[in-house]
């Protein structure tokens, strides 16, 4: 009944921001090349179209709704993740215009993460894998340019290589799970398939399909052992390309994995699959992750195996999300919501904590001549508020607080400890220290050590602001979570788990049940 | 003025003020307000405030007073927060000691230290986390405020500190945040422990729901572990003490005062508020553990203590060995014991404040720390030679000064039927041990033959610390203006005032103690 949908649109809103956001960067594209837009005006274009979709994100309700023959799928996760990806849109936007090295660049570095964006928006409402494997491209293929911007310089192509080479083999995973579950399934809408599994499990090729879709999940949120591409990726890209790598593709990975392992394979015999993946995941990353960044002396690399550490912290929140663990009786809805949240607000305060060290790190590049811990010596005396904003985020990431990032690590460690995940919550404690060591070595550089070179270092009026903001958010959502709340809140996904026994009769309804009406 | 102590919880604490205080310092000192000044300012105003506080404390009822209790966060799948502040017989001591003690460390400082703004903000960060661990009653904020005060120490050690400044100030930093996250593990268990209605932060409903239902004998147990280890990390119980001699040898003196004088009472007074009242079955699980660990502290840190060579080592090691008091009053959990221990904490932050504050005077005057270097030092600092036996002897327990009062207390708990009074005679041999090396100490620094170079300059280039810059070390000089003498006497009369009068301590601790839960 597709010509029903199309004569009363009544998903247009919910469709709308991505809508917008595509024709507006359709426009500026060529925009840019016919009417010779600066730079500058293709960025205030695209940010203020950006801005347009983030209100009309914001007015809509998060009740769950399927439409498009039940390709697309919006809630409470879909509106979180929208904004999430719009916030971090905009600031690498602004980041590539204002705050990046003057590199030779042209109105499409600030129109291609328009279209990374409307991927990642996708990623974020897809309820059917032919969908979020054209989204994940979209994605993917406007990474490949970004990564390898700066075409002239040897690092940044071979980040581009790796990049290319790796994404493209982590989709051909995908693709190749997605087929394994078409074949078996007959079909690749998530509701359809929670129906099938619900009344009769995950056949076996189906869990394997799963697995390989694991796999390609995997490189997107650069789980162990699939994140050999993060850190030389990370060092090559222009930084706020790594900022937008480091937090955008990542959450475009966690709304997927959620999707599927939580929504679509969330009843036993499928958590029976997902499950031991996932844990070993999140162990490696845990451990890999935390430990390796000890020796980095390149602050892009440190971060980048900061990130490998910080999925392995999400994950244990994603796994803790999960409604048939196998070791434990179901628990009430409450308990399973808090993985969800546990989630978002981590992504929030990475988000945070992630872009005002991107950010110092760009605005720092060009005037220290290289970003090895020991270019920051002494930088608390050459430019107070860039030592202070990047002092601030690293101890978020560390998780000490009153900062945001404490917030997160707890409520992983809430959940960790509510759901039974006693090897999970050691590991996190663990690597927690660990992270303690390599995040205050830079600290100690821009606190202890006496700069080489006095002269102050002279930072814009937009870039003091942004930071400041960036700053002042991380305090407050460390001292007041309530104010993460309003945001995390509703973002909850529909999901099987909870169409099973006694928790039915929860407040949202099961995507099975939404699938009924849409059809 | 009786209206500020009333039992009805207000919607604005005089507590709060203690917090605003130090805040507005920090704030007026990044606007370029005098540091120093700013600073001791605020800390004096904190110390007279607090007197007002125990002047119009209901001492003989006890209880929570000036309390003031705010919804903080209400989040879907997390139980609520309150920001909850209150004092009782057990904190408003230690809110006290916070105050004279921060006082002191802003007023010890020296002038004319490197980065002058950022060393009296991150000392005034110190004291906002203890003071705001203190008053809080709601263990989110008790959590993080501690935890607040750990990265000015990092910075403080680390830029300002000495000797062996780098590595000490990861160890330690890293040490107690560790420390601290198996804390949080710890917290987190106990709360996810009681049915998902009752799940709150708040500590004295916590405390209601859990006299009322007791945990499960297991649960208590795993959950007793790992607050005990986590608060024995940050109050250095005997194998997790390793952090505390060097990170307290290397400390700038200020920073070491507020360490060793305030933020380490934090963990006992954890025991004495969480751990042992919620989770009593657990406690007594462990009780004998606990004890061997207890007489680790005494035997094995005192031996340690004999045998160092420098001062700042020496007392960061007695340090540690006196943790070992403290927690044996709390471990015989009796309202003698209990008390004595609160009664401890104050007079041993007063003395470890002395202790580390002269010691830096002495090591920054005198350009050394070692005791085969040291000597008659009585003939050209007098009065520091004075200052620093008074502090000996307090930290012995000699009768007169305020430890003596604690820890008579604490012998008495540990005779008293149910307890072990084997762990009274270690305690007691533990106060010979204390007797050895602080004679040892001042008989090594202040009498005997003076080196030559104290008496007059020196031009032997000797950096012990990086604020001695001058090539040529001049002569040993005294602590000689009114100015630089009033800290210490301030600490010293307010041991000596504790020391012949308990009772004002004891009349104020007293009637909490015996409100708390399975005291006997």
């Amino acid at each position: 009944m597709f010509h029903f949908h199309l004569l009363s649109p009544y998903w247009l809103p919910y469709f709308a921001p991505e809508l917008l956001i595509t024709v507006w960067a359709m426009v500026l594209l060529l925009g840019d090349a016919f009417l010779d837009f600066t730079p500058r005006q293709t960025t205030n274009l695209a940010l203020a179209g950006l801005g347009v979709a983030a209100i009309e994100t914001l007015l809509l309700g998060s009740s769950p709704i399927l439409f498009w023959n039940g390709m697309c799928i919006w809630d409470g996760s879909a509106k979180f993740f929208d904004l999430f990806f719009l916030a971090v849109a905009a600031l690498v936007i602004w980041m590539g215009d204002e705050v990046q090295a003057p590199v030779d660049y042209g109105g499409e570095f600030a129109v291609l993460p328009l279209f990374t964006t409307v991927g990642l928006m996708l990623l974020a409402s897809a309820n059917d894998f032919m969908l979020l494997f054209v989204a994940l491209e979209l994605v993917t293929i406007s990474f490949y340019i970004l990564v390898a911007y700066r075409r002239r310089s040897l690092p940044a192509l071979e980040a581009g290589v790796k990049y290319l080479i790796l994404g493209g083999l982590s989709s051909a995973f995908l693709v190749m799970g997605v087929a394994y579950i078409f074949g078996v399934m007959g079909t690749t809408r998530f509701d359809v398939l929670v129906n099938a599994f619900h009344f009769g499990g995950v056949p076996t090729a189906a869990g394997f399909g799963l697995v390989l879709v694991l796999v390609g999940v995997g490189f997107k949120i650069a789980m162990v052992p699939f994140h050999i591409w993060a850190p030389d990726v990370y060092e090559g890209a222009p930084s706020s390309i790594t900022a937008f790598l480091s937090v955008g593709s990542k959450a475009g990975g966690l709304i997927m994995l959620l999707r599927i392992a939580i929504g679509t394979f969330g009843g036993d015999s499928g958590t029976a699959i997902w499950y031991p993946v996932l844990t070993v995941g999140a162990i490696l990353s845990l451990l890999l992750g935390n430990l390796a960044a000890i020796p980095q002396r390149n602050l892009k690399r440190l971060l980048g195996y900061s990130s490998i550490g910080h999925s392995g912290f999400i994950l244990v929140g994603v796994i803790g999300a999960a409604a048939a663990l196998p070791h434990l009786a179901r628990p009430a809805m409450a308990d399973l919501n808090t993985g969800q949240v546990a989630v978002s607000v981590y992504l929030v305060s990475y988000l945070l904590a992630t872009f005002t060290c991107f950010i110092v790190l760009a605005l720092l590049r060009p005037r220290l001549g290289g970003l090895e811990i020991h270019h920051l010596a002494g930088l608390s005396q050459r430019a107070p508020l860039l030592a202070a904003a990047f002092a601030l985020a690293l101890i978020s990431l560390a998780g000490i607080p009153p900062l945001s990032g404490f917030i997160a690590k707890a409520l992983v460690v809430l959940v960790a400890w509510n759901r039974h995940l006693y090897v999970l919550l050691f590991l996190t404690i663990f690597a927690a220290v660990a992270a303690l060591y390599y995040y205050l070595g830079p600290i100690k550089a821009m606190y202890w050590s006496e700069p080489l070179d006095r002269t102050p270092i002279r930072v814009g009026r937009p870039a003091t602001v942004v930071l400041s903001i960036l700053v002042a958010l991380l305090l407050l959502t460390g001292f007041w979570p309530q104010s993460i709340s309003v945001l995390v809140n509703g973002a909850i996904i529909a999901r099987e788990g909870a169409a099973e026994g006694t928790l039915a009769a929860q407040p949202l309804p099961a995507a099975a049940a939404l699938a009924g009406v849409a059809r | 003025m009786t209206f500020l102590a009333t039992n009805a919880v207000q919607p604005i604490s005089p507590l709060l003020v203690l917090l605003l205080a130090p805040l507005a310092a920090i704030i007026l000192i990044l606007a370029k307000a005098p540091p120093r000044r700013t600073a001791g300012f605020a800390c004096a105003f904190n110390l007279v405030y607090t007197l007002g506080l125990i002047w119009w404390y209901p001492a003989a009822q006890g209880g929570y007073q000036y309390e003031m209790n705010h919804l903080w966060v209400n989040m879907p799948g997390l139980p609520p927060i309150h920001f909850h502040l209150g004092v009782d017989g057990i904190s408003l001591p230690l809110v006290f000691l916070t105050s004279i003690v921060s006082f002191a460390a802003v007023a010890i400082s020296p002038g004319l230290v490197r980065r002058q703004p950022e060393y009296y903000c991150y000392l005034l960060l110190m004291s906002l986390g203890a003071m705001g661990a203190f008053t809080s009653l709601d263990l989110f904020f008790f959590y993080i405020f501690h935890d607040f005060a750990l990265i000015p120490t990092f910075l403080l050690i680390g830029i300002w500190g000495s000797q062996n400044r780098q590595f000490a100030s990861f160890q330690v930093t890293i040490y107690l945040l560790a420390g601290s996250l198996v804390l949080l593990a710890g917290l987190v268990a106990l709360v996810m422990a009681l049915p998902p209605s009752a799940r709150t932060f708040d500590i004295p409903t916590l405390q209601a729901y859990i006299s009322a239902h007791p945990l499960s004998l297991g649960s208590q147990n795993l959950i007793f572990f790992l607050l005990t280890v986590g608060f024995g990390i940050l109050v250095g119980l005997f194998p997790f003490h390793s952090w505390a001699p060097p990170g307290y040898a290397s400390a700038p003196p200020a920073a070491a005062m507020l360490h060793a004088g305030i933020l380490k009472k934090y963990a006992l007074y954890g025991m004495i508020r969480i751990t042992i009242p919620m989770l009593h079955d657990g406690f007594l699980f462990w009780q004998w553990i606990l004890l061997l660990l207890i007489a680790g502290n005494f035997l094995y840190a005192g031996f340690i203590t004999l045998a160092q060579k420098e001062l700042p080592t020496m007392l960061g090691f007695s340090s540690i060995m006196h943790m070992g008091y403290l927690f044996l009053g709390i471990a015989c959990w009796n309202v003698i014991g209990v008390t004595g221990a609160v009664v401890l904490m104050v007079a041993h932050g007063l003395s470890a404040a002395l202790l580390f504050g002269l010691s830096g005077e002495i090591t920054h005057r005198s350009g050394e720390n070692r005791f085969s270097e040291l000597g008659g030092l009585a003939k050209a600092a007098p009065v520091l030679a004075i200052l620093f036996s008074f502090a000996s002897m307090a930290s012995m327990g000699v009768p007169g000064l305020a430890n003596f009062a604690g820890e008579l207390m604490v012998f008495f708990a540990s005779f008293t039927p149910g307890t072990v009074p084997l762990f009274a005679l270690i305690a007691v041999y533990g106060t010979v041990i204390t007797a050895i090396f602080q004679l040892r100490a001042i008989k090594n620094v202040f009498y005997g033959p003076m080196p030559d170079r104290f008496a007059h300059a020196t031009p032997v280039p000797i950096s012990v610390s990086p604020d001695v810059e001058a090539v040529a070390l001049p002569a040993m000089t005294d602590v000689s203006s009114l100015a630089e003498r009033a800290p210490y006497v301030l600490l010293v009369l307010a041991s000596l005032a504790f020391g012949f009068m308990p009772f004002l301590l004891i009349h104020l601790i007293q009637p909490t103690v015996t409100l708390l839960p399975f005291v006997r």
